[in-house]
């Protein structure tokens, strides 16, 4: 809300009221009979109650003398404030900000003190420009150690809290003056601009970029800059651009063994310096903001380490372009596959391979014949690929390892490669053997991975989520088929190799129904010259063509997973790059399981239904499906997240509202909604929580399976002053929620917890000042006030503290009311007496007021209600 | 060189050097230095004659690119051996098999045979999508040969070459 000022509000009132006097009397003359008066004008009177709104408190010294005074300038006077809350504050420099209290001698820093959670954020909203009128935030231990600041040139500065205790929270007034508002625990989205010591930058360094400027000058930062060889012209270069600046550099550049203020390091009653690297960091930020505002510099920040997590650090990642092809590292912010598993059928698994430690349940040997397993014996629990002998020295391809290695490689381990779904699990199920694979012990490999019975006898302690085939031929049994049905009816999404035989002709068992066939494409998003086509191909996949090197990393363009070589009888594991869509099929099935681990229901007809629709890829080739790429190349993120909107059928879900439960100081009791989210049936049991004893929960309307109301209650009797929290559990017959509630008890509240309040009476449409009322604040911390002598008229009423005693009170940072509600005032009708007209006063931040920067100098923002000037004289105290 | 011309100059070659020594057939010792499937670079069947360390080099870093940790460069002294490259050409699917079969080669008549157990997929088994293109490389004695033949184990000839 923004009120137009006029200054000359009250000017104008008082004319008025002075003719209204002067009207009122008169007399007789000579002339023809004069009119008879007027009648005497009705005057009534007006009043109510001003409330503080809860969570709200005020820094106890502002600059308005009117208000009650109690220093907080030093670590022995630190304030005790409640938390959550929003506190109202004001803060300058010596000889800054308006006329007032603290404008001579200033107020540049607010001690507070309060209990803070882990993960609570810590906000502050600067009411000026932030730059010429600068403030900063601090976060000390009681005894004055610094732990962390925010020190930006922007109008919000941010913390968050890492351990819950006692802290002390300062506001500083690095420059100039402002009015502040400070929130705790309130969990609103602002965000500052990273100039915090807890922020990840180098140390002790700087990007600095100079002002273009044609001239060198003599003397000066930028004669400095010339010398130190950090301008364009001392290097020949024809622009200006950004330049790495160390302390030394900066030093010599403006001439100051230290920096500027900035928050200090040890508190003035203190003598805990902080550690010796956050010294460096305060010096490193506090360097950057002096470097900021010297004119020659355009623009000066830290040198920040980002780190995103979409770059896993195993070694070989740079080298697998065929994740960021589909996508890959932005479906990872959504899931890595947690909780699924992937059945890789074919010739096993190399288990002692390092970057597949962890990352495999049990699986089976499923080939009958020993002379295709090579291992000693027929069917048997063990899956270790002993080697097919198919490499010209009787070593073995280790194929299984590299599939397996595609969907599910160790990630972020350091080590090796990256693999698709690197959360999920793989089953390796041994069924290719020196021969190949015999279609029969590849249906039982099917059977038990699906949790079907088959020849091993036994069943899977967990049925697989998705199976990978990453073989075939073109032989096909209706056998085969009913197997495949089986296992999709089972839930199991099956996918498959469509061959690299460079031909349409159907090829299994990838063509059969119900089997994602999957073709290969390049790294230039072209069908690789091997792969299989034609009207039963599903989807395409990254498959590679090794005889190029197209972009330039000095490999070929296959992929990249892991394997092992028994090459001279010794086994040894590596990483190696193939192509195939034996290559390809393993990254769909990765993917699956990443949809799964979203999207724990989601169906193999629901997965084909979001293939078909186009949810799931990104169509190249010829527009919608085509014989090349089926219907398109996989997206991982868009499959990923098009599973996570997918309605699946009929499933409960708990949802309770709302999400967390804040009592504050003065709340007694809140209600719970809790209801069902999703579809079907669901039962709620009777809640718990973990108070010890402050919080109860009791239905007050519910249904036979417990949904609907709850009443949640405090009781903050015999309780010792802090901030209470607690877990409320809801488990129900889908899902459990947990409500985070949090209480303070705060018996010793300052008065005046909304600052000095002035009540004013405004005219609806112009907003000017009509009248200022009689104020009288009470103990429990509210204002009574009173208008006297108002005429006929409508009106609105206005109240708020003025800070920075300017004159103007609802400015940003400063409380502000109005009845009834400040978003809608109501226009008062008086044409009588009238008398609780009460409402609410508190301190409302608006993120979009602090996002523009405003322009004024001397330390207001032009935006607020005035209050009367003579009110000022008599009440210094 | 068709076999009628060959044939002369045999006949030339032992008129010429009627009563000189010359090389009996000989019995070579051979032995495997690297083998693989996934040979890259070798996407054409062929058998070529490396006769000296550079050109070993080049070939050999050619075929290990897709590896991430390939094996050291085998030591030959070219001085009295050469390394025969015998390279299947590019299939597309695994099941694909190289080795030598016995211990020796022959050289008759100016033609060195290699005898190789040469394995392809069995009919009626599904088979692993991968592309291969498996190489098997063997050192043995330099001599003077003129032609080269990989012969399977029944007594096709695969591959021919020429030095």
């Amino acid at each position: 809300m923004k009120l137009t000022i006029s200054g000359r509000a009250l000017l104008i009132g008082t004319v008025f009221g002075l003719l209204l006097q002067a009207c009122g009397g008169g007399g007789g003359s000579d002339s023809p009979s004069p009119p008879p008066p007027p009648p005497p004008e009705q005057k009534y009177t007006l009043s109510g109650v001003v409330r503080p709104a809860a969570g709200a408190a005020i820094d106890s010294d502002v600059n308005d003398p009117a208000a009650p005074y109690q220093a907080n300038d030093a670590v022995a006077d630190a304030q005790p404030i409640p938390n959550p809350v929003t506190l109202g504050g004001y803060a300058n420099q010596p000889g800054s900000g308006p006329p007032g209290r603290s404008r001579i001698v200033g107020d540049s820093m607010d001690f507070y003190r309060v209990n803070l959670l882990a993960d609570q954020a810590l906000n502050l909203f600067i009411a000026n420009d932030g730059v010429r009128n600068d403030l900063d935030l601090g976060l000390y231990d009681l005894a004055g150690k610094l732990l962390d600041a925010s020190v930006s040139q922007s109008r919000v500065e941010s913390l968050t809290v890492e351990t819950s205790g006692d802290y002390l929270v300062v506001v500083q007034a690095t420059r100039g003056a402002s009015n502040y508002v400070l929130t705790i625990g309130q969990s609103l989205a602002a965000t500052s601009e990273g100039m915090r010591l807890s922020d990840h930058f180098v140390l002790g360094e700087a990007v600095v970029q100079f002002q273009d400027n044609a001239a060198i000058t003599t003397t000066g930062t930028l004669a400095r800059a010339h010398t130190l060889k950090l301008t364009a012209q001392s290097r020949q270069e024809a622009q200006e651009r950004s330049r790495l600046v160390s302390v030394n550099d900066y030093r010599e550049l403006l001439q100051s063994t230290a920096a500027a203020a900035c928050i200090p390091p040890v508190l003035p009653e203190s003598s805990i310096p902080p550690s010796e690297e956050l010294q460096v960091r305060l010096e490193t930020l506090c360097m950057v903001k002096d470097l900021n505002r010297d004119n020659a510099i355009r623009s000066a920040s830290p040198n920040y380490l980002r780190a995103t997590q979409l770059v896993p650090n195993d070694p070989l990642y740079s080298f697998q372009w065929h994740y960021p092809q589909m996508s890959l590292p932005q479906a990872w912010d959504l899931t890595t596959g947690t909780d699924a598993i992937v059945a890789v059928i074919d010739t096993g698994i190399v288990l002692s391979h390092p970057d597949l430690q962890g990352q495999l349940v049990a699986g089976y040997d499923l080939i009958k014949d020993p002379g295709n397993a090579l291992d000693g014996d027929g069917i048997d629990p063990d899956p270790t690929d002993v080697g097919d002998r198919s490499n010209p020295d009787g070593s073995g391809s280790f194929h299984g390892t590299h599939v397996a290695g595609t969907v599910a490689a160790a990630t972020n381990n350091s080590v090796g490669v990256a693999g698709v779904a690197f959360g999920a699990k793989v089953m390796p199920l041994r069924a290719v053997g020196r021969f190949g694979g015999s279609l029969y012990d590849i249906e039982q490999a099917v059977r038990y991975a699906a949790g079907l019975s088959n020849d091993s006898g036994t069943l899977p302690p967990r049925r697989a989520d998705v199976i990978n085939l990453s073989l075939g031929s073109t032989g096909s049994a209706a056998s085969e088929q009913a197997t495949l049905d089986q296992a999709r009816a089972a839930g199991v999404i099956v996918v498959a190799a469509a061959g690299n035989s460079q031909t349409s002709t159907r090829f299994y068992p990838a063509a059969y129904s119900g089997v994602i066939a999957v073709s290969a494409v390049t790294l230039s998003k072209t069908l690789a010259s091997y792969s299989n086509f034609g009207s039963w191909i599903d989807v395409a996949a990254p498959g590679g063509n090794t005889a190029t090197d197209l972009n330039g990393d000095g490999k070929p363009d296959g992929v990249l997973s892991t394997v092992a070589t028994d090459a001279g009888g010794t086994l040894a594991n590596d990483y190696v790059i193939w192509q195939g869509t034996s290559m390809a099929a393993p990254h769909v099935a990765g993917v699956a399981a990443l949809m799964k681990a979203r999207a724990p229901n989601l169906t193999p007809q629901q997965f084909d239904n979001l293939l078909i629709s186009g949810a799931m890829t990104e169509d190249i080739g010829v527009t919608g499906r085509d014989d090349q790429f089926g219907y398109g190349l996989l997206n991982a993120y868009q499959a990923v997240a098009a599973a996570s909107e997918q309605p699946v059928d009929p499933t409960p879900i708990l949802a309770v509202s709302p999400s967390a439960l804040n009592f504050g100081t003065v709340l007694n009791s809140q209600t719970l909604t809790v209801l069902n989210g999703g579809t079907g049936n669901l039962t709620v049991n009777s809640p718990t929580e973990d108070s010890g004893g402050w919080l109860s929960v009791e239905p007050t309307q519910i249904d036979a399976n417990g949904l609907g109301i709850y009443t949640v209650s405090v009781n903050r009797a015999e309780l010792a002053d802090g901030v209470y929290s607690a877990t409320l559990t809801l488990a129900s017959s889908a899902n459990t929620v947990q409500i985070k509630a949090i209480m303070q008890v705060a018996n010793d509240l300052s008065a005046g917890a909304i600052g000095y309040q002035y009540v004013l009476l405004t005219h609806p449409d112009t907003g000017e000042t009509v009248a200022d009322a009689t104020v009288t604040q009470q103990t429990d911390g509210g204002y009574t006030y009173t208008f006297s002598d108002i005429p006929v008229g409508t009106y609105e009423i206005f109240a708020g503290s003025d800070s920075n005693n300017n004159f103007l009170i609802c400015e940003a940072g400063e409380s502000c009311g109005a009845y009834l509600t400040t978003d809608e005032p109501v226009q008062i009708k008086v044409d009588h007496d009238q008398s609780g007209l009460d409402f609410v006063s508190g301190y409302t931040v608006n993120l979009a007021d602090f996002q523009s920067v405003s322009e004024d100098e001397d330390g207001t923002t032009g935006k607020g209600l005035s209050r009367s000037q003579t009110r000022q004289v008599g009440t210094v105290r | 060189m068709n076999r009628l011309s060959l044939a002369m100059l045999a006949a030339l070659a032992l008129q010429g050097c009627a009563g000189a020594n010359h090389a009996p057939d000989e019995a070579l010792p051979v032995e495997k230095v690297y083998a693989s499937s996934q040979c890259s670079g070798l996407e054409q069947p062929e058998t070529v004659w490396i006769a000296d360390a550079a050109a070993w080099r080049r070939r050999y870093a050619q075929m290990m690119n897709l590896q991430i940790t390939p094996p050291p460069l085998p030591v030959v002294d070219f001085s009295h051996d050469g390394v025969l490259l015998i390279a299947m050409g590019q299939q597309t699917t695994g099941g694909y098999g190289l080795n030598l079969a016995g211990t020796s080669a022959t050289v008759r008549e100016g033609v060195l045979t290699v005898r190789v157990e040469w394995r392809e997929p069995l009919p009626g088994y599904a088979q692993t999508q991968v592309m291969t293109s498996p190489c098997l490389l063997v050192k043995l004695p330099d001599r003077a040969f003129s032609r080269i033949w990989i012969v399977d184990q029944e007594g096709r000839v695969r591959l021919e070459g020429v030095r």
